[in-house]
């Protein structure tokens, strides 16, 4: 038995039915070759590193199997090439046998970077930052006040400076 | 005058790691340059079997768009 890992992305306009749809047709046309799918997960929508066919996101399906004959997948690499759903397909050989997982579950900055799209994660923690600089400010704007004056005071007296300097070689 | 250089070494050894996985980003992206570019291995210290490894695994997550080929010339 040898062990093969297929990722391959799903465009990402679709409705989550239809990714479950697709999910399941290419479960079913693997089933005709008699192999053994040990895994068959959502990664996610994930941002891709370069646009694929115009798509900048993508959602990542990963499928693990194991199958005593190979030569079926040429024909199955061909099957996820013409179907127009599936943008991007990889199948990868594996060393040695892959565990049976619930979820996929690997760190990640784009997932990170999604929740934040979506979430109301984010908007709470800016609200808390405003609400702390609020507390903070009366404190520090007696002491930001001195500095501020200052500096555009000596700004101005740069900036007179070499105009009187320029006037003065004028005159020379 | 002596030189004296920081000894390298190996990441994977040192965390011991045995196998890269292409689906890893975050540990991918600590061996490429901004702008994608594999780093080589007389900078990083990984080891040449290590090293190999490396290069396959980052070439299979740019297949598959988890990596940039190049960033130059893109908006992400």
């Amino acid at each position: 038995m040898r062990y093969y890992e297929l990722l391959y992305i799903v465009n990402p306009n679709l409705e989550d039915e239809r990714v479950n749809g697709i999910i399941e047709e290419v479960g079913n046309e693997i089933q005709k070759h008699k192999v053994n799918i040990i895994n068959h997960h959502v990664w996610g929508k994930k941002r891709l590193a370069y646009p694929v066919n115009n798509n900048k996101y993508g959602i990542y399906i990963l499928l693990q199997f194991g199958a005593e004959q190979v030569e079926f997948i040429k024909e199955f690499e061909r099957y996820l090439i013409l179907s127009k759903s599936v943008i991007r397909h990889q199948v990868i050989k594996l060393e040695e046998e892959p565990k049976k997982v619930d979820s996929i579950t690997i760190e990640d900055d784009d997932a990170e970077a999604t929740k934040t799209d979506d979430g109301d994660i984010p908007e709470d923690d800016n609200d808390a930052d405003i609400d702390n600089d609020k507390a903070v400010e009366p404190e520090e704007e007696s002491k930001a006040e001195v500095p501020t004056d200052n500096e555009p005071a000596a700004e101005k007296e740069k900036e007179e400076k070499p105009s009187e300097e320029e006037k003065q070689e004028e005159g020379e | 005058m002596t030189f004296t250089t920081k000894k390298k070494y190996c990441y994977f050894k040192e965390n011991g790691i045995t196998t890269i996985d292409y689906k890893d980003v975050k540990l991918l992206k600590r061996f490429v340059t901004d702008q994608g570019k594999i780093i080589p291995r007389r900078v990083t210290g990984t080891s040449a079997k290590m090293h190999r490894q490396l290069v396959r695994a980052i070439k299979q997550a740019r297949n598959i768009a988890l990596m940039p080929f190049t960033t130059s010339g893109s908006d992400n």
